[in-house]
């Protein structure tokens, strides 16, 4: 893997913690560790010769580099390090001496074989994981079952169920949906093996797939009824095969239910889209390789919405590499497979980040990935890449930008009309300022070169979308939740206690705003309610929050003329 | 039926057999792997409707009772 700048220079930062590196310190203090033989590294006098600095010594010094002659730096082993830097370091003609130390790089993630997942690269993860990585996402592989290899030992998989006969549990006894699992969530940053797309997610494991590949449409439409009913927010199916009512009904109920659903278009190597990648609401996902070609096995046809990286394993490391479950005595083993079994957990996994993220509905998500989408083959959809292949990168910056950013802006410039409108002095409208724009999601966090955080991570999503970025994604749509229910009780509790009533003030104003936004673009969806009457009410809570934010700021002028006597 | 047994590297991995009517099977038993490129006897039942599995071959699936090298 090429590291990329910000990791870089986090890793430099730390290191230079680590080793004490302070420009205005160069005193060295030896460590129990030092009284030892080691290499010793003497810093001299720039332009000294090598004959002279070993009659300087007494030690049988080299330049560390022939490089280094003009700066002096050279370098030899010696039999106690603590002595040598004690002896030498108030010399005169030495300008530092130490003993050497082993630099290692702390990259982010840690995962020592993340540099063979070319794939991972490809669609730019790496932005989706400093994007929530699918916190508080819950995503059913519904499969061969999956098992907590040492990979996922970081990863929460859930108990789940089984469907296929004579087994008990959603064990794995084959490893194409521990494999599957991976890609979405492999424990990420745990200094072994592999990452995954979006780490933080959970995993519900179905198993509807016997240890030998293979299952019965019933106990795929049961997995996937299963599925929605212990809350899972999306639907990862990677098999198929010929058309079957009752998994067309169960994929239908789900899409209904506000759950994504994404299947795998089949490995046919020709045009014709199997079931349940065929059903209307399904995301259907083809296969590229490394060379981002549609991979020789994919299936293709009208119906694939987008292709991912399903691997090439005809091409030298081209297959996907994930732990999964084996028959060597530690019991797993990091296996590349390929198939379009293993596009779609990339795509899953993208919208479970993008839900973590703050997408407000599934239709949002389905969007953002259509729009962000890198074409390939024919310009625009076509039937081999769809809409064209995954880009996470992009579709986190088109979240943030276009969704957020725009929730930013107006959630600022209605504190700033509201602050006016109440006549709040100019350091209170500030404060207001603040609040809302935090309550509409500090949008461009994500895209700044940082390593991620729960803070940060939370910070760039609005407020209202805090609980699918959290814990749960069904309470970020529960009715009370995205009401003017809490503006209205922070006005009532905390607008009069006086420093804090533009703060109230702004941050009910940033609901407000993202109610009405919610109302007027569709991106939050309500349970229990059609669209029109959550347009409905997200309009009515926005208007009654925008109104308790001004009655908020007007609380605070009317505070602050009192206290100075204008009243 | 007889045919041809291949490997296929696609997922996990699975079976086909190229057989000698002219289609191909997607093989649902245990086969052993020393078979593999082998002409072989397969005893079986097509799946009704097809079949379910990460496969996704688009072929039809043989349930294998029982086979052996020819």
């Amino acid at each position: 893997m090429t590291r990329t700048p910000h990791v870089m220079l986090t890793g430099g930062i730390a290191l230079a913690a680590l080793v004490g590196c302070d420009a205005d310190d160069d005193s060295y203090t030896g460590t129990a560790a030092d009284a030892a033989p080691g290499t010793l590294v003497v810093d001299l006098t720039d332009g000294m010769s090598l004959d002279k600095a070993r009659a300087l010594t007494g030690l049988d010094l080299e330049w560390v580099d022939a490089r280094t002659a003009d700066e002096a730096l050279a370098h030899t082993q010696v039999d106690n390090l603590a002595f040598e830097i004690d002896r030498l370091e108030d010399l005169s003609g030495i300008e530092a001496v130490e003993g050497s130390l082993e630099v290692q790089a702390l990259g982010w993630p840690d995962d020592p074989l993340l540099e063979r997942q070319w794939n991972f690269k490809t669609v730019g993860a790496e932005t989706g994981w400093r994007a929530g990585a699918g916190r508080g996402i819950t995503v059913a592989v519904i499969d061969t079952g999956v098992t907590k290899v040492a990979d996922l030992n970081q990863t929460t998989i859930l108990k789940g169920a089984t469907f296929v006969s004579g087994t008990k549990t959603a064990v794995d006894d084959n490893g194409h949906g521990t494999h599957v699992a991976g890609t979405i969530a492999q424990s990420t940053n745990n200094g072994i093996g592999v990452a995954g797309i979006a780490y933080e997610a959970d995993i519900l494991p179905i198993k509807v797939l016997s240890g030998r590949g293979f299952g019965r449409s019933e106990w795929v439409a049961a997995g996937i009824d299963e599925a929605v009913d212990q809350g899972a927010d999306i639907i990862n199916l990677s098999l198929g095969g010929s058309n079957s009512r009752v998994i067309q009904n169960a994929v239908k109920k789900a899409v209904d239910a506000g759950v994504i659903v994404v299947a795998a278009a089949g490995n046919s190597g020709r045009q014709g889209v199997g079931c349940p990648a065929n059903v209307p609401g399904v995301i259907a996902v083809s296969a590229t390789g490394p060379d981002d070609k549609l991979a020789f096995y994919s299936t293709w046809g009208k119906e694939v919405f987008m292709s991912a990286p399903g691997g090439n394993k005809r091409m030298e490391g081209g297959g996907i590499l994930q732990d999964t479950i084996d028959s060597s005595p530690e019991g797993h083993a990091f296996q590349e497979f390929q198939g379009t079994s293993m596009a779609t957990p990339h795509v899953a996994g993208a919208a479970a980040v993008l839900l973590s993220a703050g997408a407000g509905s599934p239709d949002q998500v389905k969007e953002i990935l259509r729009e962000s989408a890198h074409d390939l083959g024919e310009a625009g959809h076509d039937p081999k890449y769809g809409h064209g292949r995954l880009d996470i990168d992009g579709a986190v910056r088109n979240l943030a930008i276009t969704e957020h950013g725009a929730l930013f802006g107006l959630a600022g410039l209605t504190a700033l009309g509201l602050a006016m409108a109440a006549g709040l002095r100019r350091h209170r409208s500030r404060m207001a300022l603040v609040a809302a724009v935090t309550a509409g999601g500090a949008f461009f966090l994500p895209l700044l070169p940082m390593v991620p955080s729960t803070t940060i991570e939370l910070l760039a999503v609005p407020f209202l979308n805090w609980p699918s970025a959290t814990w749960s994604a069904a309470w970020a749509a529960n009715p009370l939740w995205l009401s003017a229910l809490l503006p209205l009780a922070l006005t009532f509790f905390l607008a009069p206690v006086r420093y804090l009533g533009p703060i109230i003030a702004g941050f009910t104003a940033g609901i407000g705003v993202h109610l009405l936004h919610g109302a007027a673009t569709s991106s939050l969806d309500v349970t229990w309610m059609s669209s029109g009457a959550a347009t409905a009410w997200l309009g009515l809570n926005g208007v009654i929050a925008i109104v308790a934010a001004l009655a908020g700021a007007g609380v605070t002028s009317y505070q602050d003329r009192k206290h100075n006597g204008e009243l | 039926m007889r045919g041809k047994l291949i490997y296929e590297d696609i997922g996990a991995g699975g079976w086909s057999l190229k057989a000698t009517d002219g289609n191909t099977y997607a093989l649902d038993g245990d086969i052993p792997k020393h078979l593999a490129n082998k002409t072989v006897q397969v005893d079986g039942k097509v799946q009704r409707g097809g079949g379910f599995g990460f496969m996704m071959s688009g072929d039809p699936v043989l349930v294998v009772q029982s086979i052996r090298a020819v």
